[in-house]
């Protein structure tokens, strides 16, 4: 502690002592290093590659050549693990799933033209690498048709699916008696009889559905429809009203004429709410006349489209402008797969 | 810097020895092994000081080409003794602390509150566990400690005084009654 007139003999060690740092000195001096210290023996310098690998240009050349290699290397690397190359794995969840016609009770090989098959009460898994997993649930038939980095491509002949992936979109496709499945990085459930009766259920990212030259955009929460015949459902969010689904099935698959069109019309337009817009702007890409009028007046009355989108080139199917306004339902961007890599987390 | 050194003295010793002059570097040893032997001491057992002072200069001398600043020397030194005390310290971690127990010298009484002290002192963090060393051990004072170390007077003087605050509040609880 400095006294009043300033010395401080902690700092100093100098002068009028303190009696406690004195005592701890004293104490301590038994440590103290006394006399000269130990000699030395022979003082060698590093050798060469020592004061090469110390030396900070080295340091920074390795590093930097460490991190070019793992740059160049890495495309490679993901691209052997991630994607399998001629096979993947199919494991057996539950029961004996007969794979490439034979019952498999652990797991089997599986290559382009190999088939799984499940009864009542088995399950399988077919495991592409990192690009996704496929689950067979009871009752399915399902062929493996194509397999190369960057393409996966099934074949659901009956029966129904559970996926889960991560990939780039149209890296995985399904194909059933009814449409074809396209995924753009998501979760889904895909369920189809042998004539193309089925559903599709996205509950993360996006699914595309395709038929001939018509393509379909599905969400997570909706589902759709597939009908024998070349006939796919207008997709709906899976939480719509029950008027709403019902108009909507009728307006797909019931009668055609404009009265019972008419009223189906009706009923649905008067039980949609903001979010069922989407279903609404799915119906105006073929819906004609007053009907085209009737969906863009009342969608727009529910969410409103933005400034710059005018209700003339709504009924004319601006593509500019139609973009435009379903980008203010909020679902999101279809190519941002990638932020949808926890729909592969088990 | 070394007390009685100037800066240009300091700066050709270290660069004499950077070049392989012996005696140069045998004169850096004696002028700093007192601080290098209080920076081992706070992480070390006392038997093993001896071995470690030694051993920081040997690697300093094959490191010495490395020193860009010759001023820097103290506080390079002091960077070495802490790495290797450290790097001791966790290979002997068990025995550590019975050993120098034992191996206090002198009267068996005061020998054995020399190593409890000494063991408080190394409880304490980093920066005040070493200016106290070369302190109340070395018997160095706070300028000659700053010009050793390198660090700055003012950094010194403050952990002088906050380490030696936090040593007495920490022997008064480990006995109530006792001066010190």
């Amino acid at each position: 502690m400095p006294t009043p007139e300033g010395h401080d003999y902690l700092w100093e060690a100098t002068g009028e002592p303190e009696a406690e740092i004195v005592r701890l000195e004293q104490l301590l001096a038994r440590y103290r290093q006394t006399g000269p210290p130990r000699a030395l023996p022979a003082l060698e310098r590093a050798s060469w590659w020592e004061a090469l690998a110390w030396s900070r240009a080295f340091r920074v050349c390795a590093w930097a050549g460490a991190a070019v290699l793992v740059l160049v290397m890495a495309p490679w690397v993901i691209r052997r693990v991630a994607y399998p190359r001629n096979s993947c794995d199919a494991l057996c969840l539950a029961g004996t799933p007969r794979i490439n016609g034979r019952s498999v009770l652990n797991s089997a090989e599986l290559a382009a033209g190999g088939l799984v098959e499940t009864d009542s009460s088995s399950q399988a898994e077919i495991r592409i690498g990192l690009v996704g997993r496929v689950t067979v649930l009871p009752n399915s038939r399902m062929r493996l048709v194509e397999m190369r980095p960057g393409r996966y491509r099934m074949a659901l002949e009956r029966g129904k699916i559970s996926a889960r992936t991560l990939a780039p979109p149209f890296t995985f496709v399904v194909d059933t008696p009814g449409a074809t499945a396209y995924d753009v990085g998501c979760a889904f459930t895909l369920e189809t009889d042998e004539h193309g009766s089925g559903l599709l259920r996205v509950s993360s990212g996006w699914v595309q559905l395709e038929l001939d030259d018509r393509q379909i955009l599905i969400p997570a929460g909706a589902v759709s429809l597939l009908r024998p015949g070349g006939n796919l459902g207008t997709p709906y969010f899976e939480d719509a009203p029950v008027a709403f689904r019902a108009a909507l099935a009728s307006l797909d698959f019931g009668p055609q004429d404009d009265a019972a069109r008419g009223a189906a019309l009706a009923e649905l337009l008067a039980a949609a709410r903001p979010r069922d817009v989407f279903s609404l702007q799915e119906m105006l890409r073929t819906a004609t006349g007053e009907e085209r009028r009737r969906l863009v007046d009342r969608g727009t009355a529910l969410v409103p489209a933005p400034p710059g989108v005018t209700r003339a080139g709504l009924l004319r199917g601006n593509e500019a402008m139609m973009d435009a306004w379903r980008r203010q339902l909020g679902l999101g961007e279809p190519k941002r797969w990638w932020l949808d890599w926890r729909d592969i987390l088990p | 810097m070394e007390p009685g050194k100037t800066r240009t003295e300091l700066a050709r010793l270290v660069a004499a020895a950077r070049d392989g002059d012996h005696d140069a570097f045998h004169e850096l040893y004696r002028s700093y092994a007192r601080m290098v032997h209080g920076i081992v001491l706070g992480r070390a057992p006392h038997h093993a000081t001896d071995d470690l002072v030694q051993e920081v200069f040997l690697q300093a001398y094959r490191q010495l080409p490395r020193l860009r600043e010759p001023e820097a020397i103290g506080g390079w030194l002091a960077a070495i003794a802490r790495n290797l005390s450290r790097d001791h310290f966790r290979r002997t971690r068990e025995t550590a602390e019975l050993t120098d127990t034992h191996a206090a010298p002198g009267n068996p009484v005061a020998a054995a509150e020399a190593a409890a002290v000494l063991g408080v002192i190394r409880a304490l963090p980093d920066a005040y566990r070493e200016t106290l060393i070369l302190r109340l051990v070395e018997g160095m004072n706070g300028p000659e400690i700053a010009e050793r170390t390198g660090l700055s007077p003012g950094s010194v003087r403050v952990n002088l005084h906050r380490g030696m605050k936090l040593l007495r509040e920490r022997l008064e609880r480990r006995d109530p009654h006792a001066d010190a």
